[in-house]
């Protein structure tokens, strides 16, 4: 499906852009971290240390108001007392406020960030694509009524229909054994991933309309190319139209796009874990939520999983252009004049 | 039919008319729909072995014409019949074995292939397409036979087999549409529509394209529709050509007799129109067509060419030249359209109190006439230019209609029951214009 | 004797593209007469549409015109330039590429004018057809009152204006005089009501209508050039007729000459007194148009001839020019005759390059010789005014058979510029014909 040009296309475009090689190394990174994160690791994610929480990241120290009962004259008073408190190397990002390893957290959010973006964008790619090319190809009513579906969709502000939507269908997550794990190699590291089902299918829910706008535009002119008028002189089928003409020559913009929905669907996770409705307790927006009432005193518990946020975001955006720039249908495709 | 050669594609009466302002949102703002008869009521045989051209101008429905047939869109009207069976009805396994003896091969070169589609791919779809072979019957995969089909079929059409893995992108124009008709030839159909095949090639390509296209007919024994504006190029390859305009059939017959002895004065005007590539070319005066071919939304009524015809008929006991019957038909048409508005007119004499008749006729005979109107034509004329200075448009069209209206627009000129057929009221036409539908119709069945 | 307008010397325009040097339009000179119409022919590909653009000095990034020069008749410029830019000047005529910018662009519209192909995409579709005719005249009416001013167009037009006029869209800069002259252009040529047509938006206008709102634009200001370049490909037969009627009677009344650019040998024999027929950005052959219809010399000339179908005397079989246009990528073109690869009478001679013979004498002409940069030659000599041929003919062609017959005996053997055999080196994939991305041509 891959032509040897469109190959070419993406090497040249990505020997001639910094940025492109960027993007690529953040989000090959961030796979990387994502994959291996039992391995990567340093500690347990969710376990607990009170005697070292709130530790800076390395390089950095920090005073903290201790509180604690005396014994004073006999009577217990409440004594606070500024603590000067140092990095320590076992916790290099620091620990939040219950001691949990921030480094591990972030590795082990970049799961759930990636899972609900990949497999949110996935299903959001399946339902519009469906829509959409559905919609162009056939054109006429069965346009009119999906078309007005998608615009109502818009109508809403994305995160009130998320909200809406997990309040309706109630907030179950699976759990997957982890496979590293359950083949013995970090014994000590949580033996499930837990998926987030009622964010992916809600961000799905919310996000498909691009992909539906999208792929009928594709599909629309398409349709009225000659090489599709050929295949039905030809007796070739509706589906088999659509499958082998109008989606692959449909693809490149939905590709784009794609990745670029990637990024938001992070983002929207991010903020439904801040918000609380993610049902995810490893996730980097599920941190920033936990480290926003420590801000004037552990600034790292929500400024590093927001950290984790942008570089994701941007890396994969960064990859998007890229992906756009070499395979704009200007270049692609026709070549003679 | 007078001549031999038993029909393989029967047309009756075909028409399609698409249907605008038709959207949801059209209709919640309650705007009316309204047709384009892109085709409207063509018939026409297409004879075994022959090749037979349909040429017209842009928007005359020619490439319409042939896509209909083919059932690429649905006809709104009419009888199509494939070898006797009435492809219209057809469906399922019906219409997927018309596909298998019926192509199209399309103008442009560029839209015609799939651009990531090898052209092997390209050529092996219309097999795979109707799961063919069905048993390859030497021992080869079904993919194997029809990658040597497709190399089979590019070295028929020209090109080399070593190009199989090639990309659309790689080509020529013209190798493209080699490409084109080498699918077109995959399923071993007998009749090809010819969508402007060679419009979009230089000519030094088109004929190559067109020197491939009668050898595969020789060899195939093909019957072809060919569809082009170019008449030069119909002249060269055609059999018998039907002329189109504005969705109909205005003539229609065998190329040397309809070439050396034009009969509709719109294929007259086409022929005369034509550069020809030879020195006796330079400085030819050409008579052109004036104005533009009409809205399809809103034909003409009786004959569509009448609003650019240089032979309008004038009623019989009217004496006229025709220059000044076509400024005195302009005159009516304006007024019938409203496009003439009188208030404009007076602005235009520069007496809004509508009080200097003579001036205002003045001032419209030297807009609208160059020639000089005599006797009783004259009188009816001032008369309608009254009734204009009065205000009253529908008096002075009614005036006009009554003296000047031509058979030419009120009847509809139909083709004659003979080998070279023209629907000009030049050439006899049945008399009672009812009489010509029914025999129209009567030669359907 | 020199009744030229234009003497067009050795002009290339090549464009750099990411596949590589495109050479559009190579060492091409002719002439344009006063009161002529010149016709350019050639297939897509051929650099004649690239030809008109580098006439009017309007080709854009990546191409770019590399030499040559376009000698243009105007006594009262070559006066002014005569002390201050004598490389710029000969005779009466001044070489417009070495004119200052602004003098250049003056140029436009009163000197040169130029009507495209697509008559739809040529006007905007948000200003009434009148407007724009109507603003063409104004911009010559004031370079005419301040002449060669570039800034004059645009005088009297600043800021204030501006916002006005954004403010009140009915105001507009174009005078009372300009709009009546506007409408008289459209009458010109021959669009019916012209008062009302005028207040109509492009697209109410068809096709036919446009192409003449086009040429009344090129007519504002009364051009001694007007450029046509394929005037009539997007129109119907109808009304292409319709059209050259109306260029020829045109011409003829404004006593302008033509320069008529298109890929149909119909409407050059119809319209033209002279032509040149391009090949690969090569003029190949040129002459009268009885030399070269009826005495054609150069092989390309005699297919392109032979491929065209006779309305009036079908032969049973056209002769086509086997073989496919050739890409005009520098790297690909060789040392060599351009049209030797699918020429049936390629001899040995053709392996050099070849130049202009005047088919009479059979000798090279002027300064072209066998030297490439014959360009320099005419150049530096400042010969710009020079006739071309002394001999008196004017039918050439770029061919070694117009001073010798063809001869079997040094004829190249079949297949000889197959990629398979063994010819002389061409690029990596000589099978891909692809042209290069930047579109020479339409």
């Amino acid at each position: 499906m891959v032509s040897p040009r469109t190959v070419r296309n993406l090497k040249r475009e990505l020997g001639r852009s910094a940025l492109a090689k960027v993007g690529i190394a953040l989000v090959v990174a961030v796979l990387l971290v994502a994959v291996l994160a039992p391995v990567l690791a340093p500690h347990h994610p969710l376990k607990q240390n009170l005697g070292e929480s709130q530790l800076p990241p390395l390089g950095f120290s920090a005073v903290t108001n201790e509180t604690t009962s005396e014994m004073v004259n006999g009577s217990i008073e409440v004594v606070q007392r500024e603590r000067q408190v140092d990095a320590s190397l076992s916790h290099p990002l620091g620990t939040d406020s219950l001691g949990r390893d921030m480094l591990s957290r972030i590795i082990y959010g970049a799961r759930t960030s990636l899972l609900v973006g990949l497999l949110g964008t996935t299903l959001a790619v399946l339902i519009g694509v469906t829509v959409g090319l559905t919609a162009g190809y056939y054109g006429g009513k069965v346009d009119d009524g999906l078309m007005r579906v998608s615009d109502v969709m818009l109508a809403f502000p994305s995160l009130v229909l998320a909200i809406a939507l997990i309040g309706l269908l109630g907030g179950a997550s699976l759990r997957i054994p982890d496979p590293i794990v359950a083949a013995g190699v970090e014994p000590g590291m949580p033996p499930n991933i837990v998926l987030p089902g009622t964010v992916i299918v809600v961000v799905a829910l919310v996000n498909w309309v691009w992909f539906a706008r999208v792929a009928r535009g594709e599909a629309l002119s398409v349709r009225s190319e000659e090489y599709v008028k050929a295949a039905r002189a030809l007796g070739a089928s509706d589906a088999s139209i659509i499958l082998r003409h109008v989606l692959p020559n449909s693809l490149t913009p939905i590709l784009v796009l794609a990745t670029i929905q990637i990024a938001a669907i992070i983002l929207l996770e991010s903020s439904l874990a801040y918000l609380g409705f993610s049902g995810a307790n490893l996730s980097w927006g599920f941190d920033i939520a936990q480290g926003r009432q420590y801000l004037s005193t552990s600034w790292w518990i929500a400024s590093l999983p927001g950290l984790a946020i942008v570089l994701a975001v941007v890396g994969i955006n960064l990859v998007g252009d890229w992906l756009r720039d070499a395979l704009d249908p200007g270049i692609e495709g026709e070549g003679g004049v | 039919m007078t001549d031999a050669g038993d029909p393989l594609v029967r047309v009756r009466d075909l028409r399609k008319y698409y249907v605008e302002g038709d959207s949801l949102l059209d209709r919640l703002l309650g705007r009316g729909s309204r047709s384009v008869k892109a085709v409207d009521g063509v018939s026409f045989d297409v004879r075994r072995g022959e090749t037979l051209g349909v040429v017209g101008e842009s928007g005359c429905g020619k490439s319409t014409t042939g896509e209909t047939l083919l059932r690429l869109r649905e006809a709104t009207s009419g009888r199509v019949e494939f070898d006797g069976e009435s492809v219209l009805d057809m469906d399922g396994d019906e219409l997927t074995r018309f596909r298998r003896r019926a192509q199209i091969v399309f103008q442009d070169p560029f839209s015609s292939l799939d651009p990531r589609m090898t052209i092997g791919e390209i050529l092996a779809e219309p097999l795979r397409i109707h799961g063919l072979p069905e048993d390859t019957g030497d021992g080869r995969s079904k993919s194997e036979y029809r990658r040597d089909r497709a190399k089979e079929l590019l070295e028929r059409v020209g090109l080399s087999a070593n190009q199989v893995d090639r990309y659309p992108h790689e080509f020529s124009g013209g190798q493209r549409q080699r490409i084109g008709i080498a699918r077109a030839l995959a399923l071993e159909p007998e009749f090809i529509v010819l969508d402007e095949p060679v419009s979009a090639l230089d000519v030094s390509v088109q004929a190559q394209v067109l020197n491939l296209l009668d050898d595969l007919q020789e060899e195939y024994g093909l019957t072809y529709l060919f569809i082009a504006h170019d008449l030069s190029v119909v002249r060269h390859i055609c059999d018998r050509v039907a002329v189109m305009y504005l969705g109909e059939i205005v003539e229609l017959g065998p190329t040397d007799d309809l070439f050396d002895d034009p009969r509709h004065p719109y294929t007259r005007a086409l022929l005369e129109s034509v550069p020809r590539a030879k020195l006796s070319e330079q400085g030819r005066r050409v008579e052109a067509l004036s104005g533009d071919v009409p809205s399809p939304r809103d034909p003409p009524s009786g004959c569509r060419f009448r609003t650019r015809c240089p032979l309008v008929i004038p009623p019989d006991d009217v004496d006229i030249d025709q220059r000044t019957y076509r400024e005195v038909m302009d005159l009516r048409d304006r007024v019938e359209s409203g496009d003439l508005n009188p208030d404009a007119v007076w602005d235009a004499v520069g007496d809004p109190g509508r009080a200097d008749k003579p001036a205002f006729k003045r001032h419209l005979r030297e807009e609208l006439f160059d020639t000089d109107l005599d006797g009783e034509n004259e009188d009816v004329v001032e008369k309608a230019l009254d009734a204009l200075a009065e205000g009253d448009g529908d008096r002075a069209a009614e005036t006009l209609r009554e003296r000047f209206e031509s058979v030419c627009e009120t009847t509809r000129p139909v083709l004659q029951e003979r080998d070279h057929p023209a629907a000009c009221h030049l050439y006899d036409q049945p008399v009672e214009p009812d009489a010509g539908r029914d025999e129209a119709e009567a030669r359907a069945d | 004797m020199t009744d030229e307008i234009l003497r067009v010397r050795g002009l290339s325009t090549r464009f750099f593209t990411e596949e590589g040097q495109v050479n559009a339009v190579e060492d091409v000179s002719f002439d344009v007469r006063n009161g002529e119409i010149y016709g350019i022919v050639g297939e897509s590909g051929s650099g004649k549409s690239v030809t008109a653009l580098s006439l009017i000095d309007l080709v854009d990034s990546p191409g770019r015109i590399t030499a040559g020069e376009v000698w243009y008749r105007n006594a009262d410029l070559a006066g002014e330039f005569r002390e201050t830019r004598p490389e710029a000047v000969d005779g009466e005529f001044v070489d417009v590429r070495r004119l200052p910018e602004g003098v250049r662009r003056s140029l436009r519209g009163p000197a040169f004018s130029t009507v495209f192909q697509d008559p739809m995409s040529s006007l905007n579709p948000s200003l009434t057809v009148g407007e724009q005719i109507a603003e063409a005249v104004e911009v010559q009416r004031r370079a005419r009152a301040n002449p060669r001013r570039t800034r004059s167009r645009t005088q009297g037009y600043g800021l204030s204006n501006l916002i006005v006029d954004s403010v009140l869209p009915s105001r507009s800069y174009v005078s009372e005089e300009s709009s009546e002259r506007a409408v008289e252009l459209l009458e010109q040529v021959g669009i019916p009501d012209p008062a009302e047509r005028a207040e109509e938006y492009p697209h109410q206008f068809s096709g036919g209508m446009l192409q003449r709102a086009m040429i009344a634009q090129a007519l504002a200001g009364e051009p001694d050039v007007l450029v046509a370049d394929e005037p009539t490909t997007a129109l119907d037969v109808t009304i292409q007729a319709q059209i050259l009627t109306l260029l020829r009677d045109l011409q003829e009344r404004e006593g302008m000459s033509v320069v008529m650019i298109t890929h149909d040998l119909g409407v050059i024999a119809r319209m033209c007194d002279r032509v040149g027929v391009m090949y690969a950005g090569e003029i190949v052959e040129s002459g009268t148009l009885a030399d070269v219809f009826e005495n054609p010399v150069h092989p390309y000339t005699r297919g392109l001839l032979g491929s065209i179908p006779d309305l009036e005397d079908p032969a049973p079989r056209l002769q086509p020019i086997e073989g496919n246009v050739p890409s005009l990528l520098d790297s690909e073109m060789g040392d060599r005759c351009y049209f030797a690869d699918r020429c049936p009478m390629a001899m040995e001679d053709c392996l050099t390059r070849i130049p202009e013979f005047a088919v009479s004498a059979g000798e090279p002409q002027g300064g072209v010789g066998s030297d490439l940069d014959g360009v320099d030659d005419a150049a530096g000599g400042g010969n710009g005014g020079a006739e071309r041929g002394d001999d008196g003919t004017e039918h050439r062609a770029r061919c070694v058979l117009a001073e010798r017959e063809y001869d079997p005996e040094r004829a190249l053997p079949d297949g000889y510029f197959d990629p398979e055999s063994a010819g002389p080196p061409r690029s990596a994939d000589p099978e891909r014909r692809r042209e290069p991305e930047v579109n020479a041509d339409d």
